[in-house]
C-alpha cells in the first residue's frame, strides 16, 4: 500500500473544500485591511481576525465532514473497501491529512493579522495571541475530530455537522457542569486555567479519532432521522443552556419587590454609613433577604415626599451636585444630607453661572433643614458652566470646582469648617490612551489632609468616574497594590500604578479581559457607571450587570451577571454583606418613559462568589 | 475432486431483525464462470460483502482460494478482483489517477496488462470518471478489478443500468479476458439472459437460501415443461419435481425437474389426447423456481 498515494488523494479530495473555507476565513480579515487602507489608518485587521478565528472550528468541522465523505458514501466506501487497504492506516491518514489542513484555515488570517500588525505597528494584543490563538487551535481540532468521528459513524455530511458541533459545544460546557469551580469562560477557560479544560478537549479528540477508527474498521453505521436529530439536538442545546446559564449566569435574585415610586429619580438609591436610603425617604432593610423598608426618622408619621430643599436665591436658576443622587453623613444619630449648589442666570439666551455654595441639610424626621453653608463662589474662574465634583473621606469633604480645590471639615455638619481652598491648583485634563501599554502619569490632586492612598483614589477617579465620584470609585486597594479599571466596548482594562511623586501618579497597563461575543451583544454604553466595592468591579449596564473578581494580579474573572433584557437598571448599591440591590424599571415600551404601563421593582441579589 | 475456488457453508446474516441470508451453502469451481442469480433484495449482495470480508457473517463461513474470509479479509482482496453493483468511483479523479492510485494497494498490479486492458475497453486515461458514460464507468470498474491479475473475480451485476447493446459489448470483453486468463467469475445478476450465453455454472438464490445450484447444461437437460391437452386429472402435488402447474384452456403445462422417463409416462398418463414436451431457457428455469406454485 503507497501512504504517498493515499495522501496525495486526500489532498486532491480536500483542495475545493480547503480553498474554499480559506475564502471564508479570510474574507473578514482581507476586507479590513483593505478598508483600513483606504481609510488611511494602515493596513490592518486585528479586530476581523479575530472573528475568523472564532468561525474557523465551524469551517475545520466542514472539512472533517468533505474529508470523510468522500470515501464513506456507500457505494464508494464499498469500492475502497473491496481493495487490499489497512482500514486503520487509511483512515489515519485521512484524518492526518484534513487535520493539518485544518490548521492551515485557523494558521492562514493568524499569519495574516500579525504579518500586517508588525507591517503597521498596529497591536493585535499579546493576551489574545497567547490565549486566544491555542484556544482557537483547541477548538478546531476538537470540532474536527468530532465531526470526522460521527461522519465515518453517521456518513451524511449536514447530520454528522451538527451531531458534531453539539458534541462540540457540549464538551465546551462539560467543564462548567462538573465541579471545577469554573466561572466565566473567558478567564478561566481562554486567559486562565490551562489544566482540565485543554486536557478534556484534547482527550474528546483522541477518543474520537479512536471511535472512527473502530468504526471505520467494523463498518459501525448509523442510520438517522434528521427530523428526530434536530429536534434531539434543539432539546439537548437547550438543556446545556440551562445548565451552563446556572453555572455561569448565575448572580441569584433573592426578592424581587414592586415598588411604588413617588417620583421618578434615576439614582434612587444612596448610602449612608452602612445603610441603603431608597429616595430619600426610607432606610432599606434586607434581613433574611426579604427586602423591606424603615423610615427614616424613629417616629414619623407616613412621609409622602420628603426632598432637600433647594434655597432659591431671586433672579437665578439652580444647579445641585450631585443632581441625581444624595451624598449622606450620619453623626450621633443625625442624618445630613452635603450638596454643592450652582446658581446661575440666564443673559441673552446665556447661561452665567455667578455663585457657589456648599450646603448641609439635617433631617429632623419631617423635612430637610438647612444648617450651614460656605461660599464657594471664588473658585468660578469664569461664568461658563463650572464641572463639580466631591468626596467625602473620614469627616473631610474635599469639593473640586473646575480647577479649584476645597477641603472642608464636615466632622459636625452643621458647622462646615473650611480647612483649605486652593485655587487653580488641578490640572484639567485626562491622559489620552494613543497607545494604552505605554506608561502614563495622571496628575496628583493636592491634598495634604488625606491619606496617600485616598489621594491618589480621588485623583484617578477625578479623571476617569466623572460625576459619581461622591458615591463610588473605580480604584482598587489590594494587598498595597493600587490600580484602576477602564471599560470599553471590547474589553475591561486594569491599570496599574507603578509609583507617584509629588506631582503626578505613574500607570501602566496591567491585563484586560475582553468581552465575548454574547456580552457584547447585551452591552450597552452604561458602562461608565462601574465601581469597585469589596475586591470587585460591578459593571451595571442599561439591563445587564456584571461582576467582576479583581483580586488577583493576573486576571479579572467573571463571577456572574445579570440580564433583564426588558428592564432599565436605573440605581445600584452594594451592600456590606455583598449582596446587591437593584432598581429596576420596566415597561412595555422602554423607549416611551411616561407610557401607563411601567412598574419599578427593587431587586435583591445574591454576592456573587 | 479439485478444491473449489469458493466455498459457503450455512451462511447467516442479518441487517438487525430483517434475516437476509437464512443459511447459504455453494461451491464455486475452480476456473468456472459461475451466474449467481436471484431477484433484487434476495441476498446477493450481502453474500458477496461477506464472501469479500466487508462484513463478518452472523454464522457460517466462506473459504475463498482456500482462506476464511472473516480472517483473511486483506489477503483475500489482494487476491481477488470484485467490481460493485452500480460502482461508484472518485468522480474528480481523472481514469489514470485513479488506476495509479489503486495499482498503490496491489503489490502485484500489472502495469502492462492494465494498459492493454485500458487500450480494448477504450477508456480515455485524461478524463475525469465523473464523465465517463455509463459502460465506461463498468469497464474502467472492470480494469480495476483485474488489474493485479486476481485468481478469483466477484462481479456483482455488472452490467446494471447499462443500455442493452452496451451490456452486450461489456460482457464480450468479460469473457474476452476472462477465458484468456483462465480466472474463476462469480458474477451476480437478475438479468438472466445475459448469464445464460456466459456461466457455465448457476445457483439461484431467493429468499436468503440457495434453491438450485448446478451446471447450466445439467439444468437447461433436466427441466422440461410439459403441456397436457384436456387431462383427465389435474392435480399433480403428489408428483415430485413439480416446479409450476398453469391451466391455460383446456390444456395444462407442468414443469418439471429432474425430468425422467418414469415422470413423463406418468403425466402422460392423465391425458389420452396427448402431451408436447418443451425444453426451457434459463429465465423460465428460474422463473419456475422462485415463482412456480410446486403443482398446488
Amino acid at each position: 500500500m503507497k501512504i504517498q498515494g493515499i495522501i496525495h488523494q486526500q489532498i486532491c479530495q480536500l483542495k475545493w473544500h480547503l480553498l474554499a473555507c480559506l475564502g471564508l476565513v479570510m474574507v473578514l480579515p482581507i476586507e479590513e485591511a483593505v478598508v483600513s487602507l483606504k481609510d488611511g489608518t494602515g493596513v490592518y485587521s486585528s479586530t476581523m481576525v479575530i472573528v475568523s478565528l472564532m468561525f474557523a472550528p465551524l469551517l475545520t468541522g466542514l472539512i472533517a465532514c468533505a474529508n470523510v465523505q468522500g470515501d464513506f458514501e456507500e457505494k464508494r466506501y464499498i469500492f475502497w473497501r473491496s481493495k487490499p487497504v489497512n482500514v486503520k492506516l487509511f483512515v489515519t491518514l485521512k484524518f492526518l491529512t484534513g487535520l493539518i489542513a485544518s490548521l492551515i484555515i485557523i494558521a492562514c488570517p493568524a499569519i495574516f493579522g500579525l504579518v500586517l500588525s508588525i507591517f503597521c505597528k498596529d497591536y493585535l494584543e499579546d493576551e489574545t495571541l497567547q490565549y486566544f490563538l491555542p484556544f482557537a487551535v483547541l477548538i478546531a481540532i476538537l470540532t474536527y475530530s468530532l465531526c470526522f468521528g460521527c461522519n465515518v459513524l453517521v456518513r451524511r455530511t449536514a447530520r454528522a455537522w451538527l451531531i458534531g458541533m453539539l458534541l462540540g459545544a457540549f464538551i465546551l460546557v462539560l467543564p462548567f457542569i462538573l465541579p471545577l469551580n469554573y466561572r466565566d469562560f473567558v478567564s478561566d477557560v481562554m486567559f486562565g486555567a490551562w489544566g482540565y479544560y485543554p486536557a478534556i478537549m484534547l482527550i474528546a479528540s483522541a477518543a474520537a479519532f479512536v471511535f472512527a477508527l473502530y468504526a471505520a474498521q467494523h463498518e459501525w453505521h448509523l442510520k438517522t432521522n434528521l427530523k428526530g436529530l434536530l429536534w434531539v439536538g434543539t432539546g439537548l442545546v437547550f438543556a446545556l443552556m440551562m445548565l451552563f446559564n446556572s453555572q455561569v449566569a448565575n448572580i441569584k435574585v433573592l426578592q424581587e419587590k414592586e415598588i411604588e415610586s413617588h417620583d421618578w429619580r434615576w439614582n434612587a438609591l444612596d448610602s449612608a454609613g452602612d445603610r441603603v436610603i431608597f429616595q430619600g425617604r426610607s432606610y432599606i432593610n434586607t434581613n433574611n433577604n426579604k427586602i423591606s423598608f424603615s423610615n427614616i426618622d424613629v417616629n414619623p408619621d407616613d412621609i409622602d415626599e420628603i426632598t432637600v430643599p433647594t434655597t432659591r436665591i431671586g433672579g437665578y436658576r439652580t444647579r445641585i451636585y450631585p443632581w441625581r443622587g444624595r451624598l449622606y453623613k450620619k453623626t450621633e444619630g443625625n442624618l445630613y444630607s452635603l450638596a454643592i449648589y450652582v446658581y446661575y442666570r440666564n443673559e441673552e439666551k446665556k447661561d452665567i453661572y455667578e455663585k457657589v455654595y456648599l450646603r448641609s441639610h439635617m433631617f429632623t424626621g419631617e423635612s430637610w433643614m438647612q444648617d450651614d453653608e460656605l461660599d464657594i463662589s471664588d473658585c468660578l474662574e469664569d461664568s461658563t458652566y463650572p464641572s463639580t465634583t466631591m468626596r467625602l473621606i473620614d469627616n473631610k469633604l474635599i469639593v473640586l470646582v473646575n480647577k479649584s480645590l476645597v477641603i472642608i471639615d464636615v466632622s459636625d455638619p452643621q458647622e462646615l469648617k473650611l480647612i483649605d481652598k486652593k485655587l487653580n491648583a488641578l490640572k484639567s485634563r485626562a491622559p489620552y490612551f494613543y497607545d494604552r501599554r505605554k506608561e502614563f502619569a495622571i496628575p496628583l490632586v493636592p491634598v495634604e489632609e488625606i491619606s496617600s492612598e485616598e489621594r491618589i483614589r480621588l485623583s484617578i477617579d477625578r479623571y476617569y468616574h466623572y460625576n459619581d465620584i461622591y458615591e463610588t470609585s473605580k480604584v482598587n486597594i489590594h494587598n498595597k497594590q493600587i490600580s484602576f479599571f477602564r471599560i470599553s466596548q471590547d474589553d475591561i482594562a486594569r491599570f496599574d500604578v507603578t509609583g507617584w511623586d509629588d506631582e503626578n501618579i505613574y500607570c501602566k497597563f496591567g491585563t484586560a479581559r475582553p468581552f465575548t461575543i454574547l456580552e457584547r451583544l447585551t452591552q450597552d454604553y452604561s458602562f461608565h457607571r462601574a465601581f469597585v466595592k469589596g475586591g470587585k468591579l460591578y459593571c451595571p449596564g442599561e439591563h445587564t450587570l456584571m461582576v467582576f473578581d479583581i483580586r488577583s494580579n493576573q486576571k479579572i474573572r467573571k463571577l456572574g451577571h445579570f440580564v433583564r433584557m426588558d428592564y432599565r437598571i436605573e440605581d445600584i448599591a452594594v451592600l456590606e454583606n455583598g449582596n446587591t440591590l437593584l432598581h429596576m424599571y420596566w415597561s412595555q415600551n422602554l423607549s416611551k418613559s411616561h407610557n401607563n404601563q411601567s412598574k419599578r421593582y427593587l431587586c435583591l441579589l445574591e454576592n456573587p462568589q | 475432486m479439485a478444491e473449489p475456488a469458493i466455498k459457503i457453508e450455512g451462511l447467516h446474516f442479518s441487517y438487525g431483525r430483517k434475516q437476509v441470508l437464512k443459511g447459504v451453502n455453494l461451491e464455486v469451481p475452480k476456473g468456472s464462470i459461475f451466474g449467481f442469480i436471484g431477484r433484487n433484495g434476495t441476498g446477493k449482495t450481502t453474500t458477496i460483502k461477506t464472501l469479500l470480508g466487508l462484513q463478518k457473517p452472523h454464522s457460517g463461513r466462506c473459504i475463498i482460494g482456500g482462506l476464511d474470509s472473516s480472517k483473511n479479509t486483506l489477503e483475500i482482496r489482494r487476491r481477488t478482483g470484485f467490481m460493485a453493483e452500480d460502482q461508484q468511483m472518485y468522480g474528480w479523479m481523472k481514469v489514470g489517477r485513479i488506476i495509479e492510485w489503486v495499482a498503490g494497494f496491489y503489490p502485484s498490479w500489472d502495469y502492462k496488462f492494465a494498459d492493454e486492458l485500458a487500450e480494448i475497453l477504450r477508456l480515455p486515461m485524461n478524463v475525469k470518471v465523473k464523465t465517463l458514460s455509463k459502460g465506461q464507468n463498468s469497464s474502467l470498474a472492470l480494469l480495476l478489478a483485474l488489474g493485479h491479475r486476481p485468481d478469483i473475480v466477484i462481479l456483482d451485476d455488472p452490467t446494471l443500468g447499462l443500455d442493452p447493446i452496451a451490456r452486450k459489448d461489456f460482457l464480450r470483453h468479460v469473457i474476452d479476458l476472462l477465458q484468456s486468463n483462465s480466472v474463476t467469475v462469480f458474477f451476480s445478476s437478475h438479468l438472466l439472459y445475459e448469464i445464460e450465453p456466459v456461466a457455465d455454472h448457476i445457483a439461484i438464490l431467493d429468499d436468503g437460501v440457495i434453491i438450485k445450484a448446478g451446471k447450466t447444461e445439467e439444468l437447461r437437460d433436466n427441466i422440461r415443461k410439459i403441456i397436457l391437452t384436456s387431462p383427465s386429472e389435474t392435480d399433480f402435488s403428489r408428483l415430485a419435481g413439480i416446479l409450476d402447474v398453469l391451466k391455460v384452456g383446456d390444456n395444462v403445462s407442468v414443469t418439471i425437474e429432474d425430468c425422467n422417463d418414469e415422470k413423463r409416462n406418468r403425466i402422460k398418463s392423465m391425458s389420452s389426447n396427448g402431451m408436447t414436451e418443451i425444453a426451457l431457457n434459463l429465465d423460465e428455469i428460474f422463473e419456475a423456481y422462485v415463482i412456480g406454485n410446486r403443482g398446488h
